[in-house]
């Protein structure tokens, strides 16, 4: 008897829990209960959802200076013809901090009146025009600063100038080098201010006899950083 | 900007400038040096420290001048910038001549001064380099002799073969003008202009990546007229930069 009550109990346990999981009957359900359990927006694998805003962000253009423009005017002394005004632009890139290269064109004049005093003139009139143009390598030695009172102090450059060109007047090319050097201040990251001594060498005969013919120039200049 | 400072040369009038957006970066490095000047010479008077914001107002050369957060200024050289964050969080590339652009460099620039047939000359010329051994060059040419002067323009192809090296010889083949006027004493002298042919050798040094210096052995034979040919031998050294 009691084997037999043992036994009907058994066999209502299994059965009910056999009944009461349910998977082996109903396959579909539990899958169902899964989904109701996890919002449908999650995709399987992505636990959180970065509320991160990306940040697009425009890059404005850095500001590159390296090309230099300018004008000049200062004096030019040509061996055995004066000493005149010379106008001058030019225009140099700096290669690096240490190097630029550079080109400038200048006018000027020339007289032979010293000449003309002792009846020999030289040039078909007494004052005639000069061009010269040349290329030009630049060194920057001696960086530093230039101070103004006790306020101001302005970035500052010593350089040595090498060049070739050619001067022409009264219809004769002259191959000049140039050999020189100067100062550049800047009281303003785009503005320079320059000082520069200069000796354009070229050889000439005009006077009959061939040599080397030393012409000292000596300017003061600006020119903008662009 | 630079057309307005172009335009301020030209006219010399102040410059009145508006507000700016300047690029805003974050230090990386333990501090960046500020110096007075845009050079290894200038004195660093400042510091800024990792963490800081700058904003990077102009470059010139490898330097860079910045402003910190509380105003101060001064000039940072390239290499410490390359370790500055950008506002999305990535690092700055500064754009620099590197490999890249020494590989793919095009248009070079120069100067040359030298002897033609003895007498004393000057080049300016610009090439452009078509591919790694093909470039193409544009030469004038400016000769102050004794008894004459002469102008000579030509066009030319030279083949680097070894364009890669910092000793880059090439070959130099090309056609032009020459243009020859006696000078004004020389009685019965008459102008020569002629078409030229010209064939040479050359040697490329890299004095850094973008600074060259070249030498130049050039023979141009002259097209004088039918019957008559004449050659001239030029030597020329010289600097060149290209961009």
């Amino acid at each position: 008897m009691l084997n037999k009550g043992i036994c009907k109990i058994l066999v209502l346990l299994f059965l009910t829990s056999f009944l009461a999981t349910g998977c082996s009957l109903h396959p579909g359900r539990g899958n169902d209960q899964k989904s109701q359990e996890v919002p449908p927006e999650e995709a399987p694998g992505q636990v959180i959802d970065p509320a991160v805003e990306r940040r697009d962000i425009s890059v404005p253009k850095i500001d590159t200076e390296n090309w230099e423009i300018g004008l000049y005017a200062g004096v030019l002394s040509v061996d055995d013809f004066g000493s005149r005004a010379i106008y001058g632009a030019r225009a140099a890139y700096h290669v690096s901090e240490d190097f630029f290269m550079e080109g400038a064109y200048a006018v000027s004049t020339v007289v032979d009146t010293s000449f003309r005093t002792i009846g020999l003139p030289i040039f078909p009139n007494e004052e005639e025009d000069l061009k010269f143009y040349s290329f030009s390598l630049g060194y920057n030695f001696l960086p530093g600063e230039v101070f103004v009172g006790t306020k101001w102090a302005m970035t500052s450059s010593m350089y040595f100038i090498f060049g070739v060109g050619n001067t022409e007047f009264i219809g004769e090319d002259e191959l000049t080098y140039s050999v020189g050097f100067g100062l550049r201040v800047l009281p303003r990251d785009y503005l320079t201010l320059r000082i520069e001594a200069k000796d354009n060498i070229f050889e000439s005969d005009l006077l009959g006899t061939n040599e080397y013919k030393h012409n000292m120039e000596f300017n003061l200049g600006f020119s903008v950083f662009f | 900007m630079k057309v307005i400072r172009l335009a301020c040369l030209l006219l010399l009038i102040p410059l009145a400038m508006g507000a700016v957006a300047y690029q805003r970066v974050q230090v990386q490095d333990p501090y960046m040096d500020m110096h007075t000047g845009p050079g290894r010479g200038f004195p660093a008077v400042q510091i800024v420290e990792r963490g800081e914001w700058v904003e990077i107002l102009m470059r010139k050369t490898d330097w860079f001048k910045v402003r910190t957060e509380n105003g101060k200024e001064g000039w940072v050289v390239r290499s410490q910038m390359e370790k500055t964050l950008t506002g999305a969080g990535v690092r700055k590339n500064f754009r620099d001549v590197l490999m890249d652009d020494y590989l793919n460099r095009r248009l070079e620039v120069g100067f040359a001064a030298g002897r033609f047939d003895g007498d004393p000359s000057l080049s300016v010329r610009s090439s452009y380099r078509f591919n790694n051994f093909i470039v193409g060059e544009i030469n004038l040419s400016q000769v102050s002799g004794a008894f004459s002067s002469s102008r000579i323009v030509d066009l030319s192809l030279q083949i680097a073969p070894y364009s890669d090296n910092r000793f880059s010889p090439y070959f130099n083949l090309g056609f032009g003008h020459f243009k020859n006027e006696p000078k004004a004493p020389l009685v019965n002298a008459l102008d020569t202009s002629a078409t030229t042919a010209v064939v040479g050798v050359g040697l490329r040094v890299y004095l850094t990546r973008r600074f060259i210096v070249r030498a130049d052995f050039k023979n141009y034979v002259v097209m004088i007229d039918t019957d008559r040919n004449e050659e001239f031998q030029q030597w020329l050294t010289g600097f060149s930069f290209f961009f």
